[in-house]
């Protein structure tokens, strides 16, 4: 007779943070359950909710987290009025949950093996540490390894095998991959699936994706503002969204548009904005063998043409940041040029005021690219008096002019905000500002996107091509994303390992890939590319011709 | 701008709190009668004004000492000229922290190299041998006194404070300022250090502890100069004229509780300090606020219906 008892089921929850002024809430009255066996993922944008959700369904919510009513049962367990015996029996037993940072959820001064045993001391696994290793395959012979011996995928798998050790009902997993890049994170839900056919566990996925979801999970439930607004199964959802909530977040997805084809700029032989020439930045020499440790970037010799957006590809680790920082100037290379606009790059210390500065970067962590105790006013005003100049210039009607082009209007609103008043897309227009201030006839964007919520992602790709367009600034977008990168660029060149692999027109690299690894890129996107079906590989040629 | 709305929240969050309060109340009467001493202090600190190891009476509120002198007027004296060398200290040794933590941070290499091996040096030498050998080396006085405690005493901070500076360095706002040409010296100042600003005070409260403890042993051993009345050489003195086998207790629990009551009101005010630091300390307090009873080793999250 089959297991009738939900693995989970949440009634009419409500979660809070205690504030300076009363309780402020998070979660506001959701429901929902998961059968045995079945993978439930969770959506939304952050600060839904989704995350209040994860944590107190173990009551691993950290003060000032307060759940305020409802219920939470696992496997017909009430988890709310157990006390705290009785939840702690219940944890991993019953329930786990897999944190998004690997590196915080193992301790570093143990071996993994120590680790794994630690939970089956607990009692009930009927696996030993290698078997468990083995099931999420890493090689048991690395038992013995530290955390930090591991790459941050197998560090993430550790943590499933550790949170499967028990032979739990029901394992959370909590945005597992999303420090990860694509081809790790397919490789992880993989063997995640794999691993739930032959145990029977359900999951809980909470995630930002919704096309991840799409390729892993039986149902969907997208939250907004603390509330579920729509539940169905996968099938239903992709076919017709209910909630326009719903339908907003997924056309908020780039797409690219295989119908129109590559715009072939005129290559400028003769005057690129960028031309590097066997650049290589080499890590922790030896300085006996003059050897190196780490070659991040190996002999890349790469033109970017005025007004051309090319996208940089590759995984974490390819090199592709260091390379964006080296054309900067915050990075010096190790041997080879870079000539940025008929110059060599300064290094920042070096740099003086009158030093033009051709380019300039766009910061990936929207959070930390501003100091939380100035203002957005303090920020461009800063940037505007440090550049260079022909004439005197009039610094407030520069800040404005400069809040007017990356959409924040009326200026003088965002004048005297400091960044914890703005949202994740402001603050990424605060900084595309911050970079445009010098004039800079190169902008390099290191992933600009991926920190900020799905459906504001394409609006801030749509500025930088509209900045592109308007002044003429050529931009080198650095990104792991396959998907955003022929959204946006006119040529997509592919890194791996220090090396740029393949390189060519945006949507001629997508549709017909040489190098092996970027195949393996383009394969590991979430949901896939979205060729429309009945594509071939001919119909595809005549769109690019 | 920034710094006037982190001090405005600060004292917000601070009066919230009632040991801040008792904290601040304590400290504010200690410094504000030893600063009216000239005008309060009923007799000359130096001069025997009564009859020897008199008990309190209302002539001699907190009695007089072996030699006469009003306890009372000593504890008020005593008072000023202890806390401005403490305060002098405690700002000379945050700023040498300092100066020196955010050169080694923000140049590295090198210069980093010889900073950090130059606080090792003082962290390693053992502290007290060497006070004592500078203090009775040195002319006594209060400037000795200064120099002694801050030439010791910063190490630790600078220690800190690299630390500190360090990961803040590898922030990205950092790189984004020196991207857009900032120099080096404003991005210190206006970027870096006011980032620092809960562990700068909090440490700062600390070395005022440490200023005031540190002279009071030094003055007590007969290092400082006898002829200053401090709290420290009012110990001094009770000892030298034997007031604990005389009974005569009022000589050396007025200068004791004055030291105590001072360090335990910056204590009490440095739980405010850390809070701006530390945002566990602070969950915790809006927890308690909410009416959850909540031990602080409970890993389990409350649940409080109908909140």
């Amino acid at each position: 007779m089959p297991d009738i008892t939900p693995a989970l089921e949440i009634v009419d929850l409500s979660v809070g943070y205690a504030g300076e002024t009363g309780m402020v809430p998070a979660v506001d009255g959701v429901s929902f359950s998961i059968a045995p066996g079945e993978f439930m993922g969770l959506a939304g944008e952050s600060g839904c909710g989704k995350s209040t959700i994860a944590q107190s369904i173990l009551r691993l919510l950290r003060a000032p987290g307060i759940i305020t009513g409802g219920d939470i049962r696992i496997a017909g367990h009430d988890m709310l009025t157990s006390d705290e015996a009785k939840v702690r029996e219940l944890r991993w037993r019953t329930a786990s949950i897999v944190l998004q940072n690997s590196l915080t959820s193992l301790n570093p001064v143990k071996t993994i093996k120590w680790q794994l045993q630690e939970v089956l001391d607990r009692g009930g696994g009927s696996k030993s540490p290698a078997e468990l290793l083995q099931m999420v395959d890493i090689d048991p012979r690395r038992l013995n390894a530290f955390p930090h011996e591991l790459s941050g995928g197998q560090r993430q798998r550790v943590v499933i095998a550790m949170a499967l050790a028990l032979s739990p009902q029901l394992v959370i997993l909590d945005e597992p991959t999303t420090a990860l890049d694509v081809i790790v994170q397919q490789e992880i839900f993989v063997t995640v699936k794999a691993l739930q056919q032959q145990m029977g566990f359900a999951v809980l996925l909470i995630t930002h994706d919704l096309p991840l979801l799409f390729d892993v999970a039986d149902r969907i439930a997208v939250m907004k503002d603390g509330k579920i607004v729509e539940t169905a199964t996968v099938e239903a959802f992709r076919r017709h969204q209910e909630h326009p909530y719903s339908r907003t977040l997924l056309s908020a997805t780039p797409r690219i548009d295989f119908a129109t084809p590559d715009v072939i700029r005129p290559k400028d032989v003769a005057h690129p904005v960028l031309e590097t020439a066997h650049l290589v930045k080499a890590y922790g020499t030896n300085p006996l063998t003059g050897r190196s440790m780490l070659m991040a970037i190996n002999d890349v010799s790469f033109r970017l043409a005025p007004r051309e957006i090319v996208a940089l590809v590759g995984a974490s680790g390819s090199g592709k940041s260091t390379f964006g920082r080296m054309v900067t100037g915050l990075t010096r290379p190790s041997s080879g040029d870079i000539i940025v606009d008929g110059h060599t790059p300064v290094p920042v210390s070096r740099r003086r005021k009158s030093t033009p500065r051709a380019a300039q970067m766009v910061f990936q962590d929207v959070y930390g690219s501003l100091n939380p105790l100035h203002t957005i006013g303090h920020h461009l005003r800063r940037a505007v008096i440090s550049a260079p100049h022909a004439q005197k210039v009039d610094v407030e009607a520069r800040v404005a002019s400069l809040l007017t082009e990356v959409g924040l209007t009326p200026p003088a609103s965002y004048l005297d905000r400091r960044p914890h008043e703005l949202s994740g897309g402001q603050r990424q227009r605060v900084g595309l500002a911050r970079a445009l201030a010098a004039s800079p006839k190169l902008l390099v964007a290191d992933e600009p996107v991926s920190m900020l919520d799905v459906s504001i992602r394409r609006d801030i790709l749509n500025l930088i091509a509209r900045l592109r367009d308007e002044q003429g600034v050529a931009v080198l977008y650095i990104t792991h994303d396959m998907v955003s990168a022929g959204y946006i660029a006119d040529r997509i060149a592919v890194m791996h390992r220090g090396q740029i692999v393949e390189e060519g027109p945006a949507k001629a690299i997508l549709m017909h890939p040489q190098h092996e690894y970027t195949r393996r890129l383009i394969a590991a996107v979430p949901g896939g590319l979205g060729l429309p079906d009945g594509h071939t590989d001919n119909h595809l040629t005549e769109a690019t011709t | 701008m920034a710094l006037y709305d982190t001090l405005a929240s600060a004292r917000r969050k601070a009066f919230g709190s009632i040991p801040v309060t008792v904290g601040a109340v304590i400290l504010l009467i200690l410094v504000g009668s030893s600063a009216l001493a000239q005008w309060i202090a009923p007799y000359n600190p130096k001069r025997a004004t009564g009859g020897i190891n008199e008990f309190p009476s209302l002539k001699h509120l907190f009695g007089t000492t072996g030699q006469g002198q009003d306890v009372l007027s000593q504890f008020l004296y005593g008072g000023q000229n202890t806390l401005w060398i403490a305060f002098t200290i405690a700002v000379l040794t945050t700023l040498l922290a300092l100066i020196v933590a955010l050169t080694a941070a923000y140049f590295r290499g090198w210069v980093d190299d010889v900073l950090t091996l130059v606080t090792n040096v003082f962290l390693v030498i053992p502290s007290l041998p060497l006070i004592v050998v500078l203090a009775a080396f040195l002319p006594p006085g209060p400037l000795t006194m200064i120099a002694v405690l801050t030439i010791t005493g910063w190490a630790f901070g600078a220690r800190l404070f690299r630390s500190q500076a360090l990961s803040l360095r590898e922030r990205e706002f950092i790189a984004a300022a020196e991207d857009v040409g900032e120099r080096r010296w404003r991005i210190v100042a206006i970027e870096l250090l006011p980032n620092m600003g809960s562990v700068v005070a909090a440490y700062f409260v600390n070395q005022v502890i440490f200023a005031i403890t540190a002279q009071a042993s030094l003055e007590f051993l007969g290092l400082g100069d006898g002829g200053q009345v401090t709290w420290g050489s009012m110990l001094f003195w009770a000892q030298n004229t034997s007031a604990l086998i005389r009974g005569a207790w009022w000589t050396f629990v007025v200068p004791g509780m004055a030291i105590a009551l001072t360090a335990f009101s910056l204590a009490l005010i440095n739980n405010a300090v850390d809070e701006l630091g530390n945002p566990r300390l602070r969950a915790d307090r809006l927890l308690r606020r909410a009416g959850v009873r909540k031990s602080s080793a409970s890993l389990m999250t409350p649940v409080k219906r109908n909140a």
